[in-house]
């Protein structure tokens, strides 16, 4: 990892963003509704106060291992058993969360503009951009990536703004929606939305200056927070929560009402010219990393190869998934619940033992 | 490119290609310097030459990605008053 190439500050903090904004447009809100119905902005609030201490947590608990990511860590508290395991487990979560993504979005697409296209040309357009960028390197891609977060952001900004008009206030009653049980209790689990703190977790050995890690880490969280808050406030106060539950894309929908006069028609064009950028963005990053996670697991020279490899991965698994239904439930099933396990379960008690035998070591050494 | 692209996937095609020359034009460096500097290693939105340039009579560094030996184009106070106590 010495030759890696270096990211800044707002770089770092723009692919956290990025993360959390790509899956806000993939219907991320619709997911936490579903779950919490017209409590989901209180919901929102109470998972992101979690979200934020468990982000000091984890800056608390890298403290100690300067430039190190988790799969260093793991390697520290259980030798190359865990390592392998741990590398090997988010290299399947990268594969799914992008194979889920980039269908979701061709699929929404399909459905949008291109109905007479098979799906496979949609993916492969996709993917081929891919690997033509993934080659440049992460720095670049990074570099574009902040560009696009800061015009995704500002985009989704106005698409909040302007349906501010549509806004009933009404539909945010009953305030505990179905209860303060599924609210606060088992509402926990939409935790499952901040699941980019698992690039949060490789983000050190990128980073120019790795002690701003937590002024990265926090912002980028704060941020996510925002943006997720504000469109499910939205999406609650626009529509009625049962009525769009069935709907694909639920923030394409808050851009058809959007009217910027006469003269200006379909503008969700616009939005979905930004989106495809952000896509392509987190597609890019992603298969970076999943060919770092590789590289350092099986010390080959040059992971630039792998990325044939990974994309093709990422295009079969895209393709498994027979229709839209199916992917809504590995959506808001299956990958809510293996980010919850890997991402803040695993990840956190491997932070915790490698903290403590770290302490332990010190203590013998004393 | 722009227009094959645009042919065969319409919009997504000419997303494709922005994004693609932007990642390119942001890996080439020219006399060591960024291809798309001051824009794309975005490392102050209002320094003296990036998104939000300030007045003429308040810029007085120098663009960063330059690596002058000098970095301020003029002193603080550039023009003096002429008859100020001390000045000849």
């Amino acid at each position: 990892m010495n030759n890696i190439q270096k990211i800044g500050k707002f770089e770092a903090i723009s692919i956290v963003v990025m993360v959390t904004i790509t899956q806000i447009i993939l219907n991320l809100p619709n997911s936490i509704i579903i779950n919490t119905g017209s409590s989901s902005w209180l919901n929102v609030l109470y998972v992101s106060i979690i979200a934020i201490l468990f982000c000091f947590l984890i800056c608390k608990l890298f403290n100690p291992f300067s430039n190190s990511d988790i799969i260093d860590i793991s390697e520290f508290l259980g030798g190359k058993i865990l390592k392998f395991t741990i590398s090997i487990l988010y290299i399947l979560f990268f594969i799914f969360i992008s194979s889920i993504v980039v269908r979701y979005f061709s699929s929404s697409l399909k459905l949008i503009y291109f109905e007479n296209s098979p799906l496979v040309f949609i993916l492969l357009l996709f993917l081929v951009p891919v690997i033509i960028v993934a080659r440049v390197g992460i720095k670049s891609i990074a570099k574009v990536n902040l560009i696009i977060t800061i015009i995704l952001s500002i985009s989704l900004l106005i698409i909040l703004v302007f349906t501010s008009v549509n806004f009933v206030p009404q539909q945010i009653y009953p305030i505990l929606g179905f209860g303060i049980n599924k609210t606060f209790i088992s509402g926990i689990s939409n935790i499952f939305a901040f699941s980019s703190f698992s690039y949060l977790y490789f983000l050190i050995p990128y980073l120019k200056n790795p002690d701003e890690f937590k002024k990265i880490a926090i912002s980028s969280t704060v941020i996510s927070s925002i943006y997720l808050f504000l469109s499910v406030v939205c999406l609650i106060m626009v529509f009625p929560f049962i009525s769009f539950t069935e709907e694909m894309l639920s923030v394409y929908l808050l851009t058809r009402i959007i009217e910027f006069g006469k003269f200006f028609q379909r503008v969700d064009a616009l939005f979905i010219f930004i989106w495809i950028l952000s896509t392509l963005s987190f597609l890019a990053f992603t298969t970076h990393l999943i060919g770092n996670i590789f590289k350092k697991i099986t010390k080959i020279e040059d992971e630039k190869e792998l990325i044939y490899v990974i994309t093709n991965f990422i295009f079969a698994l895209a393709l498994i998934y027979n229709n839209i239904a199916i992917l809504k439930y590995l959506q808001n099933y299956i990958l809510k619940y293996f980010t919850i396990i890997l991402v803040f379960i695993i990840s956190l008690l491997i932070l915790i033992f490698a903290n403590l035998k770290l302490k332990r070591r010190h203590f013998n050494a004393n | 490119m722009y227009i094959f692209l645009g042919y065969i996937a319409g919009f997504l095609g000419i997303a494709i290609g922005v994004f693609v020359q932007l990642v390119l034009l942001s890996s080439y460096n020219s006399f060591g310097v960024p291809y798309l500097s001051p824009y794309l290693p975005i490392k102050s939105l209002n320094s003296d030459s990036s998104y939000f340039v300030r007045p003429a009579w308040h810029r007085e560094k120098r663009a960063s990605f330059l690596n002058t030996k000098n970095p301020n184009s003029q002193e603080k106070i550039s023009m003096v008053w002429k008859f100020l106590k001390g000045n000849k």
